[in-house]
Parts: structure tokens; sequence; C-alpha cells
């Protein structure tokens, strides 16, 4: 029986990004997702565990599973590296000086979320992912979103004229529920122009898929297993990193990531 | 792509569900018991569709014994034997139903084919890699099978990917007749089992059977094959 050939050659790979102190590494995709029909590369998305400096904003069921350290947000930030996260994404309600403190202690990237913060550490030190309307980078990566492929290219595009030149495309609120359907089918439309030679959408694509959490679980293993399985779509449609809230979602996604990038 | 018919039960790419298995060595109040659970599990997810029947004994009677109690869940029946002979057995016992078929033992093929024209019972085709089971489909076809489901022997989420993925483009890009059926994935139990079924789910699998999960795990599979 004679079957026709499935695989596509690799494309051209998207950029990357050098976070951290440059030991952390997104995007560069050069397929879709994971494939090793086409000749996907072997690189694991990366995985951001969630700590914020207040507490309030936390649904009760996840800030406890962190075993009270979630009380010191630097303590938390050590106990997502000590749990395997590869960064910290840093729900930033006070204190800037925070970030640079989590930076020391855990020498992780971070993802800095919330309000802009008044300042930042040098870029040289570590480069960071910036959330937020109107934040500037500084030397550190800026977010784009948008609810198209065709405004968050718009959006790159924008920030690409002045004068940004690390982004991220960002995600909000991917989830199993309501929207997955259009959320999925964004991240993979941003990821296939991407490869088709869109320029403005050759950034990585970092996907949050902590809002499961808000959603009034009455015990956290359910929702757990609502953002491990989150975390896996937003990887399968292309997301290059995802930010999660609970730790075994964390271990699990990074888990499903090794195996899927047969690494 | 097609769809196919299983136990009164449209399954497709647009109309997925998935199944939990009973394994006819439970001693008789233990599957009751096992039956009235799946059947509370099926009130509150809606994919869950199907029971499977797994012929561990090797027993006739056994595994008749136990089709007999499944089938009056209402829950769609598959059957799941390495003898189709015994897959015979059960069937003729059922007449008012049309059970998927799944033989174990991918030599037995084409013996489980005629079977399925002679009772109009769909199957499950397995194979070792793409092409070994579209020449299989091949084989079951040409032998009348009444009804085709792909069963793709994959032992991971990567293998589901990687064979989802083809099968799906040799039938969305090459129109290739013998991948024209449902994709049927067919995994164990706990997270790795769930996470196996996700990965099917996000690569147009249309039928996952599991020999069990938790109800939390069917929520959140169901979940994602109402949202996906």
């Amino acid at each position: 029986m004679r079957i026709p050939k499935t695989s596509r050659r690799p494309f051209e790979p998207l950029e990357e990004l050098y976070l951290g102190r440059g030991d952390y590494v997104a995007g560069g995709a050069r397929s879709l997702p994971f494939l090793d029909l086409d000749g996907a590369r072997r690189r694991r998305p990366l995985v951001f565990g969630i700590v914020t400096d207040d507490l309030e904003s936390c649904p009760a069921i996840a800030a406890e599973m962190f075993s009270g350290r979630q009380a010191d947000p630097e303590e938390w930030a050590v106990m997502w590296k000590e749990l395997g996260a590869d960064g910290i994404a840093l729900d930033l309600h006070g204190d800037p000086d925070l970030v640079r403190r989590v930076s020391d202690r855990t020498r992780l990237p971070i993802v800095v979320m919330g309000d802009a913060p008044g300042s930042l550490p040098s870029s040289e030190e570590s480069v960071m992912i910036v959330t937020g309307d109107g934040a500037s980078g500084t030397g550190h990566a800026v977010t784009a979103t948008g609810s198209t492929a065709e405004e968050v290219s718009a959006e790159c595009g924008r920030l690409e004229s002045s004068g940004e030149e690390r982004m991220v495309i960002l995600v909000r609120g991917f989830g199993i529920g309501p929207g997955l359907s259009e959320d999925v089918s964004l991240v993979r439309d941003i990821r296939a122009r991407a490869l088709a030679g869109d320029r403005n959408l050759r950034h990585p694509v970092m996907a949050d898929v902590s809002g499961c959490w808000s959603r009034g679980f009455a015990d956290a293993r359910l929702a757990s297993m609502q953002e491990a399985e989150s975390a896996l779509a937003a990887m399968m449609a292309g997301a290059d990193m995802v930010i999660v809230r609970g730790p075994g979602a964390a271990d699990m996604a990074r888990v499903y990531g090794e195996e899927l990038a047969d690494l | 792509m097609n769809g196919t018919t299983i136990d009164g039960h449209n399954v497709s790419e647009d109309d997925r569900g998935f199944a939990l298995s009973v394994s006819d060595v439970l001693p008789g109040d233990m599957l009751s018991d096992r039956l009235s659970r799946i059947t509370e599990l099926s009130d509150i997810c809606k994919h869950l569709r199907f029971v499977c029947v797994r012929n561990d004994s090797m027993s006739l009677d056994l595994f008749k014994d136990a089709a007999s109690a499944t089938a009056e869940t209402g829950l769609g029946l598959i059957l799941e034997s390495g003898d189709p002979l015994a897959l015979y057995g059960v069937v003729s016992s059922l007449p008012d139903r049309r059970p998927l078929l799944c033989i174990t033992d991918v030599e037995k093929t084409q013996e489980t084919a005629v079977l399925s024209s002679v009772t109009g019972c769909p199957m499950a085709v397995g194979g070792r890699g793409t092409e070994d089971l579209m020449e299989n489909v091949e084989a079951a076809e040409g032998c009348g099978a009444a009804g085709i489901v792909l069963c793709p022997g994959y032992t991971s989420m990567k293998g589901c990917l990687e064979t989802n993925t083809d099968l799906h483009r040799l039938a969305s890009e090459h129109s290739f007749p013998q991948s024209m059926h449902p994709v049927m994935s067919r995994t164990w139990s706990g997270e790795y089992a769930l996470a196996v079924a996700s990965v099917s789910v996000m690569t147009h699998g249309s039928l996952i059977v599991l020999d069990d999960l938790d109800p939390d795990g069917c929520e959140v599979l169901d979940s994602l094959m109402n949202h996906y």
C-alpha cells in the first residue's frame, strides 16, 4: 500500500527571547507545536508560577498549597524555584523593589504583572517580561495582546514602531470552559501566520491559564486538573510559555511539555 | 471524514464520546456497583456515552454476563476481547444491540471483520503504525466490515499527537480512503490517561476508551470535549 507523505518541511525559526540572565530561552519554533513529523524543535515551553504581594487577590485554595510561605512573596518565589518552575509571574501591587529582591533570591526569569512598576532592575542584569497597558520595556520585553491574530499583529507592529525590541504575545484567560475554542484558534492562528511569514507575529506566545482558580471550585484537586489540562491545551496550540497558579499544574505542564518535545 | 454509529450512538469528530471500562472478572455485586457509578457519572458528563466490557476472564459465560448487565445501563456498548468467537457469542446474546467490536489481537482483524459484516456491528481496527493500520483497514473493508473506527496502537501522549495528526492529514489533505474513519484512543487510568485522552481530543480524536477515570477526571475530560 502506498501512503501519501503528510510531513511538512520546517520553516525559518521564529524569534527567540532570552530571559533572566540569558539562561532561559523561549520561542524559536519552526513548525506546528511538538510535531516530529514536521521537524519540530525539541524545546519545552517555559512554566511560570504566580506570586503576589496582595494575598487577598489570590484564591485561598490556591494560596494554601504553599505551606504558609505565601505570606512572604520572596519565600513564595523561592518555593516555586524549589518546585521546578522556570520563572516567576509576579503579580505586583505594592513596592516595586520586590521585583529586584525576587530576582536576586531566585535568579529566575520574571514576568511582572499588574500595574507597571515604577522601577525595574537594569535589563543588563536580567531580562524580564512586563505586562500591563502602557508598560515600557526599557530593555525588558513588553506584551502585545488582541482578540484576533490581526489585532495582535497590528499591536506588535505599533510597539515595534515605538522602539520596543523585545516582545511577547500574551493571551489572557486561556482555560478549559467557555471561550476555549476561540483561545485555541487564536494561538494556533498566531503560530500559523508567523510561520507563514507575518513578521509582526514572530514573537513568543505566553498563555495565562490561571483563571480556572477563580471559578469557585470547592477543592484544589479539580482546579489543579483543570489548570494542567488548560496548560496542555495552550502548549498544544502553540504557547511558548504558560503562567500557572498551582504547583500541581506546574509540575504536570513541565512533564507534559518534556514528553511532547521528546526531551 | 465519516462518522460511525456505535450501538445507536453516532461518533465523529463533531460528536465525541468517551467510555469507561468494566472487567468481566468483577464479581456480581462489584460489577453492579461499578456500573451504577458509571451511570451516575454519565448523568453529569454528557460525553460519557459508552461502557467498554473487557473479556479479561477469557470465559464466554462471564463475558456474556458482564455484557448483559452493562447493556441494561442504556449506555452504548463496546466489547473488547482477544477472541472473535467470544465477541460473536456476546453479540448473539444481545440481538437488539450493535456494539463496537474491539479485537485486542491485531492478527485476528479479518476474522473480526467477517463477524462485523455478519452481525452489522462496527469494529475497531488496530495497527502498529500508520501503514500497518491502513493495510488492516483495507483488509477489514475487503471483508465487508459494517463500520470502522481507527484504533492506532500508541502508548503515550507523544505517540497520540504524531499518529492522530498523521491520520487527520491523510484524511483532510489527501482524502486517503482508509483514513476516513473516526479515530479512537485506547488508554488506561489516572492522570496520565487523562493527558493522553486530552491530546487525542486536541488532535481530532472522536472516541476515547479509558480503563478508569475518577469523577474529577471525567468532569475535566467532559468539559474539554464540550469546549475544544
